[in-house]
């Protein structure tokens, strides 16, 4: 899995290099975000611009990943592509992860990413 | 609505009937690279025939379904082989999904309620997602066990322009 980090603002910033987080790669995913993910900080976003498909595998993954984090730490997406967010919307999992337009960039001045 | 394209184009068909250009079938190991790649086919058979939304929509749906079978229907059993047909027309694309494994509990698909998100958020599903989407996304669900086979077959509905 090709996931790359920075940090921005008060997050570690992730961002998926993938197409896909589907059935073949839900497992994947969640171990390396669990080796990405070791450090502190309060934010941890999940950058998913280029992730073209999510299937109820990767949702799962991407649930996991916010449960490990919680409660110290708190998980949140950003630029989620159409069919992507439709997964979020009709699982009604969009009222529990909080989900940006985009995903901050290192070194802007923190605006209102909402 | 399934429009015809432009150009003739006639990859996979036998006999070079046009009726071909409205279908999909495959058939593939029960393994996820495979279903992946099947999916890929799917998808880019119909993809220029069909609104965007409906693309992404039969992708979810089978990949959901797909899903299942790999790992539910041949859970136990030595992978096998899942056959996949397609067949796009004016008002939906049609969708059977055949394969040799376990049986449907019950010989009937689950009623598929999204489950419910708790207020605690440790106790979040990571799963179970499978069959509310499948149900959400399309029509005319229906599952029938023959000769030794499951057969699962649903509609994604089209919108007409």
């Amino acid at each position: 899995m090709n996931l790359v980090c920075e940090t921005a603002e008060d997050a570690l910033v992730v961002r998926v290099n993938e197409e896909r987080i589907d059935a073949a790669v839900a497992i994947r995913f969640k171990d390396r975000m669990r080796e990405l993910t070791a450090g502190d900080g309060p934010r941890v976003i999940l950058d998913l611009a280029k992730v073209a498909f999510v299937d109820s595998s990767g949702l799962g993954a991407i649930v996991s990943v916010m449960k490990f984090l919680a409660p110290a730490r708190r998980l949140e997406l950003a630029a989620l592509t159409p069919n992507v967010g439709n997964v979020f919307r009709l699982t009604r999992m969009d009222s529990v992860i909080p989900i940006h337009a985009e995903a901050p960039v290192p070194g802007k001045a923190r605006g209102n990413v909402h | 609505m399934c429009t015809e394209p432009v150009t003739a184009g006639l990859r996979g068909s036998l006999n070079g009937h046009l009726a071909c250009r409205n279908r999909f079938h495959r058939r593939f190991a029960a393994e996820p690279t495979e279903v992946r790649d099947a999916l890929r086919g799917a998808v880019a058979r119909f993809a220029r025939r069909i609104p965007a939304e409906a693309s992404g929509t039969l992708e979810l749906a089978l990949a959901e379904a797909l899903n299942n079978v790999v790992e539910h229907g041949y859970a136990g059993l030595t992978a096998g082989t899942i056959e996949l047909q397609l067949t796009c027309n004016q008002s939906a694309l049609s969708c059977e999904i055949a394969d040799n494994g376990h049986p449907m509990p019950g010989l009937v698909p689950p009623e598929g309620q999204m489950p419910p998100l708790p207020e605690n958020p440790a106790e979040l599903p990571e799963g179970g997602w499978g069959w509310s989407l499948i149900r959400a996304l399309t029509s005319s669900l229906a599952y029938r066990r023959e000769g030794g086979r499951n057969h699962l077959s649903f509609k994604i509905p089209l919108s007409s322009n």
